[in-house]
């Protein structure tokens, strides 16, 4: 028996199909005979409808209920975990945000020494940010193209050393400058008693007066007397050798 | 009359005389399925408490577009299942049981007291072999033929296409028929 036939069969003995609809192989003894075997297995079916008497109770359901806990479960869907999971993670973000701010606060601020009163606008606007590593050569090149301009690069000012000669062979005056040996000028004239800084000689161009310093070369010394010139109303001044018995200081 | 939608609104609300109507209202449905699943009052008995016990635990789930007795059958339904997968060993040995159990069903059904007893004897012997079928046949066989469900309802509680579920009801029936097939013979030459 083909399996289309069977199953309308099957379905005009339980009554979900009408007569009409079987088709014409229903009519052979062998459908009939099937056809015969599901109607009886449908009635056999139907005594099994009578059941025992149930021993249910609302009491039975409520102390089932309090046994395993009156709270209704609220069973969590997967959006919510979503929900939960999307929360915790900006909260991650949030805070390693917060944190970074709070260091690149707290990290000392980079100093650059030298000349900063003219500094220019951009120079700190073209800083970076923060440096979590060691320097970089991103602050190299700027300090570089900074010192052009400033002085942090520029040569120190001018510092003035005075010195005593304590020997007859080494000196004790050794200037920082050159200094214009008294007498002994390039131009042949009378000795200025001045000092120069012939390495910036922009930076003071202005004659020093000899008598605050005692200049020198290798073999002669200006000592200032205490008593006064007659004429001038100065302090009286002597010109020796590094040869002579000169005593200096105490 | 409030119906099984409201009740579940005010069981929701935190209603437990709410629920405990839905309860009233269809245990015996529930029961009675159970009965036909499991095949013994204590064991149905267990599942019908069991079933009512997720509902309520579970109403924030159920949604209105489905009856709440589908629903509730649902959940009976995978109780059953699982009992069954349980008591795997147990159906096993029913099984062989009701396959000797099929000579005593071809007795006719009299008045006599003998009979009767005969009679009582085919029944339980037809259950036996229903409950020796595979679940899922076993499912469909108690929804459709013993319970008499539309084939909506069918599809609804096993969650398929009442094209699938019409499909499960007569591979179900052609498997149940395999297992009565001595019985079923004789029967029909006696008519």
């Amino acid at each position: 028996m083909k399996k289309r036939l069977e199953d309308q069969l099957i379905e005009l003995a339980f009554g979900d199909r009408h007569e009409s609809g079987v088709a014409e192989g229903a009519s052979t003894p062998e459908a009939a005979a099937r056809l015969k075997e599901y109607r009886a297995m449908r009635s056999a079916l139907g005594q099994l409808r009578e059941l025992p008497e149930h021993q249910l109770s609302t009491e039975r359901l409520r102390e089932a209920l309090l046994h395993q806990g009156l709270k209704r479960r609220r069973r969590a869907f997967p959006w919510q975990a979503l929900g939960y999971i999307s929360a915790a993670s900006s909260l991650f973000v949030c805070a390693y945000f917060v944190s970074r701010d709070v260091r690149r606060a707290n990290a000392p601020t980079p100093r650059i020494y030298g000349n900063t009163a003219s500094k220019p606008a951009a120079f700190d606007a073209n800083l970076p940010e923060y440096m979590f590593g060691p320097p970089s050569a991103v602050e190299s090149p700027k300090v570089a193209s900074v010192g052009e301009h400033h002085s942090i690069l520029q040569p120190r000012a001018p510092r003035h050393f005075d010195v005593a000669y304590n020997t007859d062979d080494r000196p004790i005056v050794r200037l920082t400058q050159e200094i214009h040996p008294v007498g002994k000028s390039d131009s042949g004239k009378a000795p200025t008693n001045s000092v120069t800084n012939t390495r910036d000689p922009e930076r003071n161009p202005a004659p020093v007066p000899a008598s605050s310093h005692t200049a020198s070369t290798s073999n002669a010394m200006l000592l200032i007397q205490s008593n006064t010139d007659a004429d001038s109303g100065l302090d009286t001044a002597q010109e020796v050798t590094a040869h002579g018995d000169v005593l200096v200081g105490g | 009359m409030l119906s099984d939608a409201a009740l579940v609104n005010q069981a929701r609300d935190g209603d437990f005389a709410a629920f405990e109507e839905l309860f009233e209202r269809h245990r015996s449905l529930v029961y009675r399925f159970a009965y036909q699943m499991a095949g013994r009052r204590d064991d149905a008995e267990d599942i019908v408490q069991e079933a009512f016990v997720r509902a309520y635990q579970n109403l924030d789930r159920y949604r209105d577009q489905a009856k709440f007795t589908t629903w509730l059958l649902r959940i009976a339904t995978n109780l059953c299942t699982d009992q069954v997968r349980m008591f795997n060993r147990r159906t096993a040995l029913e099984q062989q049981e009701s396959a000797g159990a099929l000579d005593w069903m071809t007795a006719p059904v009299t008045d006599d007291p003998v009979d009767n007893l005969e009679a009582d004897r085919r029944k339980e012997a037809l259950r036996r072999a229903v409950n020796a079928l595979p679940i899922h046949h076993r499912t469909v066989i108690v929804l459709r033929d013993l319970e008499e469900r539309a084939y909506e309802d069918i599809a609804s509680v096993l969650g398929c296409t009442i094209g699938g579920a019409k499909l499960r009801v007569l591979r179900a029936r052609r498997a149940l028929r395999d297992r009565l097939k001595p019985f079923l013979e004789e029967a029909a030459l006696r008519t």
